[in-house]
């Protein structure tokens, strides 16, 4: 006699149903349900909170939104996935360390993205001159050719174009499109005024149009 | 007017700039961090907000409890190897009164002293008899009212062994209340009947001591005294040499210090430089 697979789940399943620990399967299941959605809806702000004050199960929730976003702005910034790593490693521990730090009065994404731009500040800081981004980007996009082969050229001269950007309006230009933080905001992380900033995605945007037309 | 109307217009140009912008940059591959970086930030997050266990939160005090308890603990163990039972400390002060008297005995002058003892003796062996006759009554009055009593219960040999508990504590209490009557009256004492063994002490023939070697004499002398030990002999020896000091001095006073000594300790031999 011959099972599938469809036979044992059903027969699991009423084994299960059958059993006397049922309710309080049934109870746990909900509550682990409602639970998952309470986080789902928390800001957050709510998150970090709840984190700073010891819940684990926060900072989960908190990594999951934002940990492509700020991932892609480290690899963005300087195109090469190992430094890449170690920034991005190093700018969450430095959110863990200064959980205690946070006031839920700003928003979370600021307060995240300005330790990541300061890390990544320290970062070029400790660069040699040698080792400027721009050649650490140029030589990276020489060293993988079979990659803007398969990539889409315009997506490539994209990706190139903004990796040829100067590094604050790299920057600037990023927090932007990865992040979505508004002018004020990025101001705030970036230390500078809000015309600088304006200014500063001006130029990287006429500099990407140009780099695009040609 | 003109400027904000143009600063307007630059930011809506920018604004549609970004916009476009925007659109072109979703279009590029998403990366992802990989999966062994997400773990190890996660572990980082999930350690950092590990509580530790309430005790280690304080671990000084743990500590010093712990060490408190060890020194005290020791503390108590020294001080009982120290301290002997208490049933031998009680021995202990019995023997230790005895010892006490004969040391007050000593300090006082050689002549009283050997009347002391000789006194001390007789109320051992008068108390000794009225405790064995009045055991069962701890205090002295008790004893007089029931003699009667006592003389029956006397009749009786086997109720003695038990009664030899009473006749130590009995003992102390008849000493210190005959010390003071027996002393009142000298006369007194020569008519009381006392155990000759416990009175007298023998004195060795000089004769036969004269024959003995002075060592051995001495010994036999403090081996017949009772009470006297080794620390009496040596006392009376340091009295001895220092009467041959005066004798060797030229001062006359060794003679009648000598004959001090004689009546004091009569038949204590004398070494050779003062037996002429």
């Amino acid at each position: 006699m011959h099972f599938s697979r469809k036979d044992y789940l059903h027969r699991a399943l009423l084994r299960i149903s059958e059993s006397p620990a049922f309710p309080l399967i049934l109870l746990g299941a909900f509550f682990q349900i409602s639970y998952a959605a309470f986080m789902l809806e928390m800001s957050d702000e709510k998150l970090m909170r709840r984190y700073a004050k010891g819940d684990a199960k926060a900072f989960d929730q908190l990594y999951a939104r934002h940990r492509a976003p700020l991932y892609r702005y480290f690899i963005r910034q300087v195109n090469n996935p190992a430094t890449a790593n170690d920034l991005y490693q190093g700018a969450w521990e430095k959110i863990i360390k200064a959980r205690g730090s946070y006031r839920p009065a700003s928003p979370f994404k600021v307060w995240m993205y300005r330790i990541a731009h300061n890390h990544l500040v320290d970062h070029y800081r400790r660069m040699r001159p040698e080792d400027s981004v721009e050649a650490d980007t140029l030589s990276d996009n020489r060293s993988d050719p079979s990659r803007s082969v398969i990539d889409n050229e315009q997506n490539e001269l994209l990706r190139v174009g903004i990796t040829s950007l100067p590094v604050e309006q790299r920057n600037t230009l990023l927090l932007q499109l990865e992040t979505g933080l508004k002018i004020e905001e990025i101001a705030r992380v970036t230390g500078v005024g809000r015309e600088t900033v304006k200014s500063r995605l001006r130029y990287a945007v006429n500099y990407l149009k140009r780099s695009l037309v040609e | 007017m003109s400027n904000s109307h143009s600063n307007g217009e630059n930011d809506k140009s920018l604004n549609e700039s970004l916009d476009k912008l925007g659109r072109a940059y979703n279009s590029l591959p998403h990366d992802e961090p990989p999966e062994l970086l997400d773990q190890a930030i996660l572990n980082s997050a999930r350690r950092a907000v590990e509580k530790k266990p309430h005790w280690m939160k304080f671990g000084w005090l743990h500590g010093l409890t712990t060490a408190a308890v060890f020194v005290l603990a020791l503390s108590i163990i020294l001080n009982q190897r120290e301290q002997p039972p208490l049933y031998e400390s009680s021995i202990r002060d019995n023997e230790l009164t005895g010892l006490q008297r004969e040391k007050v005995a000593k300090k006082q002058s050689p002549a009283v002293q050997s009347d002391d003892v000789r006194m001390e003796l007789k109320e051992k062996s008068e108390i000794r008899q009225d405790v064995l006759r009045d055991a069962p009554v701890p205090s002295a009055q008790e004893s007089e009212v029931s003699q009667t009593a006592s003389e029956d219960r006397a009749a009786e040999p086997a109720a003695e062994a038990p009664r030899a508990i009473h006749v130590q504590d009995g003992l102390q209490a008849k000493t210190d209340n005959a010390d003071k009557d027996v002393r009142s009256n000298e006369a007194v004492i020569d008519e009381v009947q006392v155990d000759e063994a416990d009175l007298i002490v023998e004195t060795p023939d000089p004769a036969l001591l004269s024959r003995q070697s002075r060592p051995a004499a001495v010994a036999e002398y403090a081996s017949g005294e009772v009470g006297a030990g080794a620390e009496t002999d040596s006392d009376k020896e340091k009295i001895l040499q220092d009467i041959i000091r005066l004798k060797q001095s030229g001062d006359k006073a060794w003679i009648t210090r000598l004959e001090t000594f004689k009546q004091n300790y009569p038949g204590y031999p004398l070494p050779e430089e003062l037996s002429d």
